[in-house]
């Protein structure tokens, strides 16, 4: 690079930007330091961050259960749930035999089980069956409670004499009453229409399908796009394998990573197409104004400097990087381009061989206004405690500085080595003439209308009118995230095995120790179960069955002595024959401790211990998940009068937490441009100020407008399109307002971003998310609005007359 | 006893039977009713368990089981649903999800008794020998059976059927030694539909 400037005769404010090739060379070294941090970050994988969640500010509650919520979704996340169903029980059987062969050779697999070993068989028995006299099932504990032993021991007679209950000698011996069976039976009966074949769990459909389940635990987190995207293209594969191998094979998936995935591609498309879609109006813009594709290279460069830098603080500053800062980082390249027009179309106005030091003195008050009321709005929006909207602002405020830095200390050495190779459309030419003619109208007609005394107010009172009277209000979080349709219908087959396990709505039990976990946890359930009796859920997990609280483990132990074995045992005795040693040995039979810490140990908690969560300091957690839940009020209800429970729903909270910041985001804007207009009219007087702000709030009122004619709610994402409407009207007011040089090379500037702009935000509006589309929406009507009423500004600077 | 049925179209005359052709026999049977007698002997126990009942089988329907003696239970089981009701006790019920042993167990009762070759070959590899003594009833066979799946083989060992014209008595090994001996006497075999009566039998 050449120094940027030699021209002696450079005025001083001049001076301050290009005093030296220095600045230029800074900015280089920023930029190529910023790609390597950029290189870096990428070539690690974790850059990129699709997690709707992490959008969010943390949700206002104590940090202990925030911290227990974030390590069980995260467990959750990782697991995947397939469900292989066939006619035929044996193909069925020998698919997903396959299928589990296939997964555990898959990179990123940790672990994945299907048919259960004989040892996994029996670990629930091996477990419990030293602590059989205190585990009574809820049925035995009933009876116990109503001093009806006699009934449980007349069953155990019956059972005896049933050729199918394959009751032994060693079973009678140890556990005469069949204790330990009834428990397992009661524990593992969660799973509706769930039993063990052949080792399978297995389950049978209205269809006749035989399903078995197959899970697996991932080995990263399946946000991660690059490992995400690696798995799930290798199962899909697999996936396509096996029901080529097995026609008629129902594979149904549940699981985030698939859901994750299916977000990533939406994001990937829709970066790659609202980019694209940008980029190519950029080119096509360039091409037809300059002829030249010099031009183009430059405003190509202060854009890929300004991407490239912003990233890399984003990274530095923020970690990985939302999918949500990406698209709308795209749009960023609608807002940079704003200087690199300017300075390119006030530079091509002027003869060949003008200085470009003499094109940046006559736009450098546009360009630092620009900016800076640009930086404050954005600086606002960093104050507000949203991770999503501070990335964002951060990304933009980045994008914007190094987009101004290559303006001023790389554009005039470039451009003047180049200039001569620009053909200038001047006035005299045929399409100088057409141009000219469309500009003096655009001009005339903002003239009549600040001329009218009625023209605006009618406008102003029109957009205002329609938003304020049609404009509807949803801070529901699920619009951001539309699922695919295909992947629903696919989970709620697969969760009629387990409940969602999608951890969205659960109720998280807390305690200090935890048996007064265990306590809480049972002192809850009798009235969550009334819930479930009257429909408010089909099924629930909890891990109170499989670990009763010590101080009820103690309680059973002396009811299942007292009410069943001593009272009872003579009886079976006498019927069946039962020698003596039998009676001595239940009666003398301890109290020992069953202890969460086995149990959690045990390969019998497999599938039940991602739902404990010890989390010292905070104490020992567990989580409630349903299945089919269809009245989460009663359930917060139960949470709200139990303690140490509390419900949480994300997606609920989240909405709250929206519609807080949609508040608080309003009044964050009206300050900054309560700010922005103080600034004004200390450089332009209250009139000009009034005049400067014009095309920015018509542009915001119009988007307002248009969103309420789509019969599109407002939130907090069209309110940021919002945000974005009123940062690119105030740069275009400013450069009317600041236009010193010839009203046409602004003018054509303001039209050029105005135009890119618009194409990269016709984009967004076709977004398939329909919050992204309504952001889409607001920027088209709003930025529409404002390059209409920006000549509005023209010569609030005491700039020449208009002269088109 | 069994003009009428299709068991009583036994293999042609002199011809041995056959697994082949006790399983053709059985499969044209459609309700079953016997009386039965049960003894089994449990190590643990110091005398044998005796009961004793009847049971009627229909393959559409499933299985009732009535102990009579020495005291009075009835075990309904259909396919997905077991109902226990005991003298003087509540009515209980357990669906197949949640005891899978006992419908395992059952289910292959049923298959044996109905001549159900896929079951019956899923769980268990089979033997078969026709017996020397004829008599006045047929020629007698044994068929024996051997768990190999999960978790029937864990609790049973082996199942010895006996026979002549139709199932007469069933052995059951547990892999511990007990043994539980079936006696069938008064056994009707029939392809007709169950009776108004036995249909209301199988409703609680």
């Amino acid at each position: 690079m050449s120094e940027p400037d030699q021209n002696p005769s450079r005025p001083p404010k001049y001076r301050l930007f290009a005093r030296s090739s220095l600045p230029a060379w800074g900015l280089l070294l920023v930029v190529l330091v910023a790609g390597g941090v950029v290189a870096e970050r990428m070539s690690r994988g974790a850059w990129i961050e699709t997690n709707i969640m992490a959008l969010l500010p943390p949700l206002a509650r104590d940090p202990g259960s925030e911290a227990a919520l974030r390590a069980i979704s995260s467990r959750l996340e990782r697991r995947v749930f397939l469900s292989v169903g066939h006619e035929d029980a044996a193909k069925a059987k020998a698919a997903a035999a396959r299928l589990v062969k296939g997964l555990a050779a898959l990179p990123g697999t940790a672990a994945v089980e299907g048919k259960l070993d004989e040892s996994r068989l029996t670990a629930w028995a091996d477990l419990y069956a030293p602590f059989r006299h205190q585990l009574p099932s809820p049925r035995l504990r009933a009876l116990l409670a109503r001093n009806q032993g006699e009934a449980w021991a007349r069953e155990a007679l019956a059972r005896v004499y049933s050729p199918f209950a394959a009751v032994g000698s060693a079973e009678l011996e140890e556990d005469p009453f069949f204790l330990l069976r009834a428990f397992l039976l009661h524990a593992g009966s969660e799973a509706p229409g769930v039993q063990v074949e052949e080792g399978w769990l297995s389950r049978k459909d209205g269809q006749g399908l035989t399903h078995l389940l197959v899970t697996l635990e991932l080995g990263f987190n399946p946000y991660t796009v690059r490992d995400a995207k690696a798995w799930e293209g290798q199962f899909n594969a697999l996936a396509l394998e096996l029901k080529a191998g097995f026609p008629g094979l129902a594979l149904n998936r549940l699981g985030t990573i698939f859901f994750a995935g299916a977000g990533i591609r939406r994001g990937e498309t829709e970066v790659s197409t609202i980019g694209l879609g940008s980029a190519l109006g950029v080119v096509a813009l360039v091409l037809a104004v300059f002829h030249s594709l010099v031009p183009l290279g430059l405003v190509l460069l202060s854009l890929a400097c300004a991407i490239v830098v912003a990233l890399a603080v984003t990274m530095i500053v923020m970690g990985p990087v939302h999918i949500f800062t990406l698209v709308f980082g795209a749009s960023l390249i609608g807002v940079s381009v704003d200087y690199a027009f300017h300075f390119l179309c006030e530079h091509h106005g002027e003869s060949g061989d003008a200085p470009p030091g003499g094109v940046l003195r006559k736009i450098m008050p546009a360009l630092l206004m620009s900016l800076v009321t640009s930086v404050m709005a954005y600086l606002a929006l960093f104050m507000a405690p949203f991770p999503g909207m501070r990335q964002i602002a951060l990304f933009s405020v980045s994008g914007l500085l190094v987009a101004f830095a290559t303006v001023v200390w790389w554009y005039p050495a470039l451009s003047r080595r180049r200039a001569a190779g620009t053909r200038p459309t001047g006035a005299g030419s045929r399409r100088g003439v057409r141009e000219a003619r469309l500009f003096e109208r655009w001009l005339a007609g903002t003239r009549w209308m600040l001329g009218a005394r009625w023209a605006l107010p009618v406008l102003m009172g029109l957009l205002v009118a329609v938003p304020a009277l049609g404009l509807r209000v949803d801070d529901d979080v699920r619009q951001l995230q539309s699922l695919p349709g295909e992947l629903v219908a696919e989970e709620k087959i697969v969760s009629r095995w387990m409940g969602s396990m999608s951890g969205t709505r659960i109720l998280l039990v807390r305690g200090d120790t935890a048996e007064e976990m265990l306590r809480r946890l049972e002192a809850m359930l009798p009235a969550l179960e009334r819930v479930g009796e009257q429909g408010g859920f089909q099924g629930y997990r909890s891990v109170s069955p499989w670990i009763p609280s010590m101080e009820k483990q103690r309680a059973d132990h002396l009811a299942v002595r007292e009410g069943l074995y001593r009272p009872w045992f003579p009886l079976l005795a006498e019927s069946l024959g039962l020698p003596p040693p039998v009676e001595a040995k239940l009666l003398a039979a301890p109290f020992r401790p069953l202890e969460p810490g086995a149990w959690l140990a045990s390969p019998a908690s497999a599938g039940w211990r991602e739902l404990w969560l010890d989390l010292p300091p905070h104490g020992v957690f567990s989580v409630v998940v349903f299945q089919g839940l269809s009245d989460p009020a009663a359930v917060a209800a139960v949470a709200k009068a139990s303690e140490g429970v509390a419900y949480s729903s994300a997606a609920d909270e989240i909405s709250v937490v929206f519609k807080t910041y949609r508040d608080r985001i309003q009044w964050l804007i009206l300050g900054a441009y309560a700010l922005i207009w103080v600034l004004l009219s200390l450089r332009y007087g209250l009139g000009g100020a009034w005049r400067i702000m014009l095309p920015p709030l018509g542009g915001a009122a119009a988007g307002l407008t248009l969103l309420a004619l789509a019969g599109r709610p407002l939130n907090v994402i069209s309110l940021f399109a919002v945000v974005l409407v009123l940062g690119l009207g105030i740069d275009y007011a400013l450069f009317m307002g600041e236009s010193r040089g010839q009203v046409r090379a602004t003018l054509q500037a303001v039209a050029m971003s105005a135009l890119t702009t618009l194409l990269s935000f016709g984009l967004l509006a076709l977004s398939s998310t329909q919050a992204i589309a309504n952001f889409g929406l607001v920027a088209f009507g709003g930025i529409t609005m404002a390059f209409l009423l920006a000549p509005i500004a023209h010569g609030v600077a005491g700039g020449k007359k208009v002269q088109p | 006893m069994l003009a009428g049925s299709p068991m009583a179209a036994p293999p042609r005359a002199g011809a041995a039977p056959t697994l082949e052709s006790t399983l053709s026999g059985l499969e044209g049977v459609g309700v079953f009713n016997a009386q039965f007698e049960s003894t089994r002997t449990l190590k643990v126990l110091r005398r044998p368990l005796l009961s004793g009942g009847s049971l009627l089988l229909a393959k559409e329907h499933g299985l009732i089981w009535t102990q009579t003696f020495p005291f009075r239970q009835k075990l309904t089981i259909m396919a997905e649903v077991m109902r226990q009701e005991i003298q003087g006790g509540e009515t209980i019920e357990i669906s197949a999800k949640d005891n899978p042993l006992v419908f395992v167990i059952s289910r292959v009762f049923i298959a044996m008794f109905s001549g159900d070759r896929e079951t019956l070959n899923r769980h268990f590899s089979m033997s078969f020998q026709s017996l020397p003594i004829k008599s006045l009833e047929g020629q007698g066979w044994e068929w024996s059976l051997e768990p190999i799946t999960s978790p029937i083989n864990r609790a049973i060992a082996r199942i010895r059927i006996q026979g002549r014209e139709t199932i007469s008595a069933l052995d059951i090994l547990a892999t511990n030694g007990d043994r539980t001996r079936i006696a069938l006497t008064h056994v009707r075999a029939r392809s007709e539909p169950l009776t108004p009566s036995e249909v209301q039998a199988f409703r609680p």
